[in-house]
């Protein structure tokens, strides 16, 4: 146990490192010391407000990750799997491109708030759906392979709102879908902490039946953790976060999957306290270093962050996996 | 202290929408603690549905369970998982769960909110570990168990468990021999010493007649007899559910 609670300060130590060289480095030119004030601009409402999305991105994908991944008992599963994303995708790209077609005055600030809305109500939408078909369904693979049936239909749907799209609401879109963690205010960041903060106080208050359900449904009865319950709870957490990091910064990639694999497979540790916390800050650092290097690596360009997400972190995880056989 | 398990005109199966499948009716049997109940009957009979019925996991259709005169669906949950654990077919393993993990669970129903352990928890967790001989396994990670060792684990979770009944279905299924042999010599020491009431379904019908006290045998006919194993030569539904085999 103290080695746990050491591995969580020096998690925590290069988060903050990872904080702090994010807002200097990650932007169009290297902060210098005189502009690192409140007062600044560019440091306050460009650097600052794009880390701290970026940690709260960081946080909530894997978090919902990990839940699911605990629920299906399957290291394949990541808010991608049960639709989730891609409703929230559907939604926004629905919004983006009725908003193109009738031409709305007012139309900046339109899209921005209708993008959240939209990316919001998928995501619930799709979560609804779920829980609807969880209440009917005793089985986990099957709850699983109708969260993956529900993820093709609104792909398909998705293709086909594309395909009728003006050009300048498909470019709109596409450049939304590459994930974007530079376009909230305060407002938003302020919204998306305490909601965040609220979600993730709650699962820490639930480890008890997190923790047993890594036992599956019959075993978890059986120690007295009622499942059908708590898996509500559990479904509900995860794309609430999901939708959270969707309606913010656009669908990103990767981090709530391997996030989750790579904690299990550094920790080897079964304790979901432990996982839960060393997934939390383990996701904000790889967001921050990711987000950095999307502005560090070319001059004068800027990578979209889901490329380097997944460019770097897959690779890092096909290791993980061939050292450590007996995950 | 004696306790009693009390099952009377229990009728069992599944329920949907439209139809109600009766998998078995009428058992009527009572298990007391310390013996050691070998269920017996071919597959698909109900011997499964049986025990997950005593369990708690799936409802009755009809009839009575009680225990010590607390009428089993009266109780909670958490009331429930202190009086009987389960060993299931299902596997369990991965997200990094070590054997000590694993038979952790089985305080789940007496910790607190945060499944905080206590010294007292420690101590019955390694007790239940060494009764199931599994002390230089500790630490393993139960994906790399052998099944015999599997089942050990999830012998020494429902040890750990304290309850009084304990149920296994099929336990033996996938073990090699010497491995079955250790699994009901296991079973019948901790019948005897800990005085508890173990009721499991097995197919292996010699070792059954070997280790177990008693015999609930099950067969397609609805017919239902629970003797003692000793005398299974005077038992006519042991001979058909055998077809004759042990004499």
């Amino acid at each position: 146990m103290k080695g746990s609670v050491k591995h969580i300060f020096i998690l925590f130590g290069i988060l903050i490192i990872a904080f702090s060289l994010n807002v200097i480095l990650a932007g169009s030119s290297v902060l210098k010391p005189g502009e690192i004030n409140f007062d600044d601009y560019i440091f306050r409402n460009i650097r600052l407000s794009k880390a701290l999305t970026a940690l709260l991105c960081g946080i909530s994908l894997p978090i919902a990750g990990q839940i699911l991944q605990v629920l299906f008992r399957n290291p394949l599963a990541g808010p991608y799997v049960l639709g989730i994303s891609s409703a929230s995708s559907l939604f926004v790209g629905i919004a983006i491109m009725a908003l193109n077609g009738f031409g709305v005055m007012g139309y900046v600030f339109f899209s921005k708030t209708s993008i959240i809305l939209a990316a919001f109500a998928g995501s619930l939408f799709c979560t609804f759906l779920i829980l609807f078909v969880a209440k009917k369904v005793n089985s986990n693979v099957f709850l699983l392979l109708i969260g993956l049936m529900f993820g093709q239909i609104f792909n398909a749907l998705e293709s086909f709102v594309e395909y009728f799209s003006t050009d300048k609401g498909l470019r709109e879109f596409v450049m939304w879908s590459f994930g974007s963690l530079g376009n909230s205010s305060y407002t938003d960041i302020a919204i998306f902490s305490v909601i965040g903060i609220i979600l993730i106080i709650t699962l820490f208050m639930l480890t008890k039946p997190f923790q047993v359900f890594l036992m599956g449904q019959n075993y978890a009865n059986a120690l007295g953790i009622d499942f059908a319950k708590y898996r509500m709870y559990f479904i509900i957490i995860s794309s609430l976060l999901t939708a959270l990091a969707t309606a913010f910064c656009g669908p990103i990639a990767f981090v709530g999957l391997s996030i989750p694999i790579m904690t299990r497979l550094i920790y080897k540790t079964s304790d979901q306290k432990f996982q839960l916390a060393a997934c939390l800050l383990l996701g904000g650092i790889t967001m921050l270093v990711c987000d950095t290097l999307c502005y560090t690596i070319l001059p004068d360009r800027v990578i979209p962050i889901n490329v380097i997400t997944t460019l770097f972190g897959s690779p890092f995880i096909i290791y993980l996996l061939f050292k450590t056989r007996n995950w | 202290m004696e306790s009693k398990l009390q099952i009377d005109k229990l009728q069992i199966g599944y329920v949907s929408k439209k139809h109600t499948t009766i998998v078995y009716e009428n058992i009527s049997v009572s298990f007391t603690s310390g013996m050691l109940v070998g269920i017996i009957g071919k597959n698909g009979l109900g011997k499964s549905t049986l025990l997950r019925t005593i369990a708690g996991l799936q409802d009755k259709l009809q009839g009575e369970i009680n225990f010590d005169g607390h009428s089993l669906e009266q109780l909670s949950k958490q009331e429930l998982a202190k009086m009987i654990a389960v060993v299931l077919t299902e596997k369990v393993g991965g997200f990094n769960l070590t054997v000590t993990d694993l038979v952790s669970m089985g305080r789940v129903p007496y910790t607190n909110a945060f499944n905080q352990l206590k010294e007292e928890d420690g101590r019955i967790i390694d007790e239940c570990i060494s009764i199931c001989g599994l002390n230089e396994h500790k630490l393993k990670s139960v994906n790399e168990l052998s099944d015999g060792l599997f089942q050990k684990a999830m012998i020494a979770k429902g040890l750990a468990q304290q309850t009084t009944i304990l149920l296994l279905d099929e336990p033996t299924a996938y073990l090699d021999f010497p491995s079955k042999h250790q699994l009901f010599e296991l079973l019948n020491k901790v019948s005897v010493e800990e005085k508890k009431c173990i009721i499991t379904s097995s197919h292996d019908i010699e070792l059954v007649l070997k280790y177990a006290s008693h015999l609930l045998i099950m067969s397609e006919n609805n017919e239902l007899e629970f003797i003692e194993a000793s005398k299974y030569k005077g038992s006519e539904l042991f001979k058909k559910v055998t077809n004759g085999y042990f004499g």
